[in-house]
């Protein structure tokens, strides 16, 4: 039962939220395309709000219309790696997984060679890059100097050598801030994890370029894989979890512990030290500088470029018309004007013609005479086949998987399946996310259950889910709605449960899911009882020693406690996911699982 | 018969007075900047794609002209076989219409006629990063440098060069389909063999292509070209070969304009096939765009022939 690569990206990530801001949506951008022709573009996350700023203008000014009529740019968010595979498979359920694009501009060139490679043919033929962002490792200041930045390069090598070291930080002096715990996406969703991953083999393999097949299967490259993976906080689609994580914690004071070193593009530096960790400012949120600013590391081996392809799809559903259209927006996002919109959006413009400037400087955490050197972004093939070993060299995880089951759950939310059957369907679907390592457990949870507890049974043990998965099917499967929702106090118990068996070789966490508020018949104390459990799960989550239970959590449904929900996970440094329509319960499990 | 003598010096007249007619329309225009046939007026231009910024701002400038930009590779395949006279005006550089010509008459077919029109001019450099690189490639290749011994150092570490510069040397060529890539590979051979005929079969010559071809991916030329690239993401690169155009002026004081032998100038024209008309307007509207994105008036070297630019961008594609 190993990881279902092509079904877990064929799902799409459409409704992902990481705590706020960052996520897939449906359609961000306002305004009626009236007859317009509708041009949809698919981008990764951490170019939505220049796109929808550059559609905005381009919608409503001369360069839309021609003699035949006028285009309307749609953009909306969507991961690349997700987006690669969905374009591999057709694009199917745009209900779901959002409209079908006529444009797709993923972060890098290399996800157009993957949905090609995927797909048999050029369904997504090379695209002129539109702008520019290497790939960095943030790190908190005083770790950085820690390291000697600015003045010592530092490379891939150094920091793999700190985070297989037994005394992490106490080998350089700084025992208070622990182990080193590194932050890296999934490559099979995101850009910077999958650019850290190949950084990985050159690194092991002391390459620059021409990485082949054969390269990833070297013994040493194998267990440096391992041993990089092995520091690996969690993974995750978007690096806007770590970055909204990182900021959460900064407020507290606690981010030197919550993770040492990021893997990211260099304009999300620059967001995080501006202080809009996700690029996304929120209606009323007001940007915080934050109170440990963070640097962009350089790898001296070299690094690789996110260069945002403006790819035009040659896919059966878009028309000759729409690629003209297509054709009209890039010239107006190649514009000068347009480029200096990017520069103010803290990517490099791929425009000679705008010099580079602020926000890419020093006061912003990073240095526009950077990167020196590049590493070579391997063949397509190759490509695949690192995305292929990663599943099997990526951190095993250990979770507990906690299913509301209250009455609510058989509320109708399709054609005659209930919440709690589609939540079933999900869950059992996500159960082949895994692999045969990973332990996986399953609790239901209800107010008057059977069993020694009256709000919750564990039904499957955690283990090996290469041994367990069947009876877990069996176990989800065999649910049916009951009574209240005693959400504070099975979520406690789950935490501890888990930090109870805590394995540091693993990632351990909580998947929770719930449609509901708190029920547990006695609302009097329903207020003390969730300061404590958020002070409870903090204290467990933060300093240097701690033991890390991370609390996935899912809003199902649109009565559930988003709010208290959002609490939970940014207590322990995790992600908050949204399904309020329960249909996108599934590509909701998929990004959750691709936490893991 | 003096009357004979007059009728036969006015006929004489009338005769040059037309070809002179016929001349001026058919080659170069003075005043109003366009080219005059008996055919249509050009409602169309296509552009290289190395000259889409000044397309883009002649598109700008005469909304009435459907500006298309794609490689020298396509028009030249679209026009090497049309059957039919192309009816747009190609924007491109010399001597490409010469080019298309050559290969028409090779596949036996009609001559389109091209009228060529020089709009601006520019000259073939290498771009270098400024700072320790340019120092120690003019100290090893000389001040006009020789292609024999930058290829011959591509892959190798600067150390090598006497430089305290990190990682190898990393010369970039433009992809084969564009005008820039092909022009800059003539110059290089041509360059490599300096005055000894070009011998396709020379072992030392075939690695040293090689080297020069596969030191850069093409994947990693995110501007296009080496010098759209060197300027936004000097990290891809060391040594850009290119137009002197193409150097934005925001980037001057970032890069290094060297020469290479054998010093060689660019000319960008306007190329008309015969039946249709390059409007003064539009003419003037090329100029003017030319004018504010680096091609100028004059520039030195010898321009490169349509024989050699055809046998150098053959052996590239063999080699490579």
């Amino acid at each position: 039962m190993k990881r279902r690569l092509a079904t877990v990206t064929a799902a799409a990530l459409a409704v992902v939220a990481a705590c706020g801001g960052g996520d897939d949506s449906a359609d961000p951008i306002d305004g009626d395309p009236g007859d317009c022709t509708v041009i949809d573009m698919a981008v990764s996350s951490e170019k939505i709000a220049l796109l929808v700023d550059l559609a905005e203008e381009f919608n409503g000014g001369s360069t839309a219309r021609t003699d035949d009529g006028c285009f309307f740019v749609r953009p909306y968010s969507k991961a690349s790696g997700g987006a690669a595979q969905l374009i591999a498979d057709g694009w199917p359920d745009p209900d779901i997984n959002g409209a079908r694009p006529v444009i797709w501009s993923p972060a890098a060139s290399g996800w157009g060679g993957i949905a090609n490679q995927r797909a048999g043919r050029a369904v997504a033929p090379a695209g002129t890059p539109f702008m520019l962002s290497p790939l960095v490792i943030a790190m908190p200041q005083p770790m950085a100097e820690a390291l000697g930045w600015p003045d010592e390069p530092i490379g891939f090598g150094d920091i793999v050598e700190l985070a297989t070291n037994p005394q992490g930080w106490a080998s350089v002096g700084h025992p208070e801030w622990g182990p080193f715990r590194l932050g890296k996406t999934n490559p099979n969703y995101s850009t910077s994890g999958l650019n850290f991953t190949i950084a990985q083999y050159y690194a092991a393999t002391g390459k620059s370029g021409g990485l082949t097949v054969e390269d990833l299967a070297r013994p040493d490259a194998v267990q440096f894989g391992h041993d990089v993976e092995s520091a690996v906080v969690h993974y995750g689609d978007i690096t806007m979890t770590f970055l909204n994580n990182w900021f959460a914690t900064d407020v507290r004071g606690t981010s030197l512990t919550y993770a040492s070193a990021v893997a990211v593009e260099e304009k999300s530096v620059i967001d995080y030290n501006r202080g809009d960790p996700d690029g996304v400012l929120s209606p009323g949120e007001v940007p915080r500088p934050p109170r440990i600013p963070l640097v962009a590391i350089y790898p001296e081996e070299g690094t690789l470029y996110s260069d945002s392809p403006f790819i035009v799809l040659d896919a059966e559903w878009v028309t000759p018309e729409q690629k003209a259209g297509a054709a009209l927006f890039e010239t107006f996002v190649q514009r000068p004007e347009n480029q200096a919109k990017v520069l103010e959006y803290g990517f490099r413009p791929n425009n000679p013609n705008v010099a580079l400037a602020d926000p890419i400087s020093a006061e912003f955490g990073v240095d526009p005479n950077q990167p020196q050197a590049e590493l070579e972004v391997p063949a397509d093939d190759v490509l695949v086949r690192i995305l292929d070993t990663w599943a099997e060299q990526r951190k095993d995880a250990r979770v507990l998987l906690v299913l509301d089951v209250s009455g609510s759950m058989g509320e109708l939310a399709g054609d005659r399946a209930t919440k709690l059957d589609l939540a079933k369907e999900a869950a059992i679907s996500a159960l082949g996310d895994f692999k045969d390592t990973d332990e996986v457990g399953l609790w239901a949870f209800t107010t008057d259950m059977y069993g020694d507890d009256p709000n919750y049974t564990e039904l499957v043990a955690v283990a090996p889910i290469g041994g367990n998965q069947r009876q877990l099917e069996a176990a989800i499967d065999a649910q049916f709605p009951l009574n209240g929702t005693p959400l504070y106090d099975v979520a406690g118990k789950a935490y501890d449960a888990m930090l109870e068996s805590y394995d540091p070789t693993k990632i351990n966490a909580v998947v929770f899911l719930t449609d509901g508020v708190n029920d547990d018949g006695n609302p009097r104390d329903d207020e003390q009882a969730f300061t404590d459990l958020i002070g409870h799960l903090r204290a467990g989550s933060e300093g240097a020693q701690s033991r890390p239970v991370r609390m996935f959590t899912i809003s199902y449904g649109d009565g559930a406690d988003t709010v208290t929900l959002k609490a939970i996970s940014q207590a322990t440094s995790a992600a908050h996911y949204d399904a309020s329509n329960p249909a996108t319960i599934n590509q909701v499990f998929t990004a959750v699982i691709s936490n893991f | 018969m003096i009357w004979a003598k007059r009728l036969a010096a006015v006929v004489v007249a009338a005769g040059l007075i037309v070809a002179a007619v016929l001349v001026r329309s058919n080659v170069i225009d003075g005043d109003d900047g366009g080219s005059r046939s008996s055919g249509r007026e050009a409602t169309a231009l296509i552009c290289l794609t190395e000259l889409k910024a000044l397309c883009d701002a002649v598109a700008a400038a005469q909304p009435g002209v459907t500006v298309r930009i794609q490689s020298a590779a396509a028009t030249a395949a679209a026009w090497n076989t049309a059957t039919e006279q192309p009816d747009a005006v190609w924007l491109t550089v010399g001597p490409f219409p010469e080019l298309v010509e050559a290969e028409r008459a090779r596949r036996r077919l009609q001559p389109l006629t091209i009228t060529s029109t020089t709009v601006g001019a520019s000259q073939l450099v290498v771009a270098v990063p400024t700072g320790d690189k340019v120092a120690a490639l003019a100290a090893a290749c000389g001040t006009t440098l020789r292609w024999a011994c930058i290829g011959d150092a591509a892959g190798k570490p600067w150390s090598d060069l006497d430089s305290p510069a990190q990682g190898t040397v990393r010369p970039a060529f433009a992809p084969l389909n564009t005008a820039v890539g092909q022009l800059s590979v003539t110059q290089a051979i041509l360059g490599y063999f300096g005055d000894r005929p070009i011998d396709a079969g020379d072992p030392g010559f075939i690695s040293w292509v090689r080297r020069s071809a596969r030191a850069v991916p093409a994947t990693s030329l995110s501007g296009g070209t080496p010098i759209a690239t060197i300027q936004v993401r000097s990290s891809s690169l060391d040594v850009a070969v290119g137009f002197d155009a193409e150097i934005a002026n925001a980037q001057r004081g970032q890069l290094s304009v060297l020469y290479a032998a054998p010093m060689t100038r660019v000319d960008l024209v306007l190329a008309a096939p015969g039946g249709v008309n390059t409007s003064g307007r539009l003419a003037d509207a090329v100029r003017t765009a030319a004018a504010t994105h680096g091609w100028g008036a004059t520039a030195t070297g010898t321009v490169l022939t349509a024989d050699q630019v055809a046998q150098a961008a053959q052996l590239w594609s063999e080699l490579t």
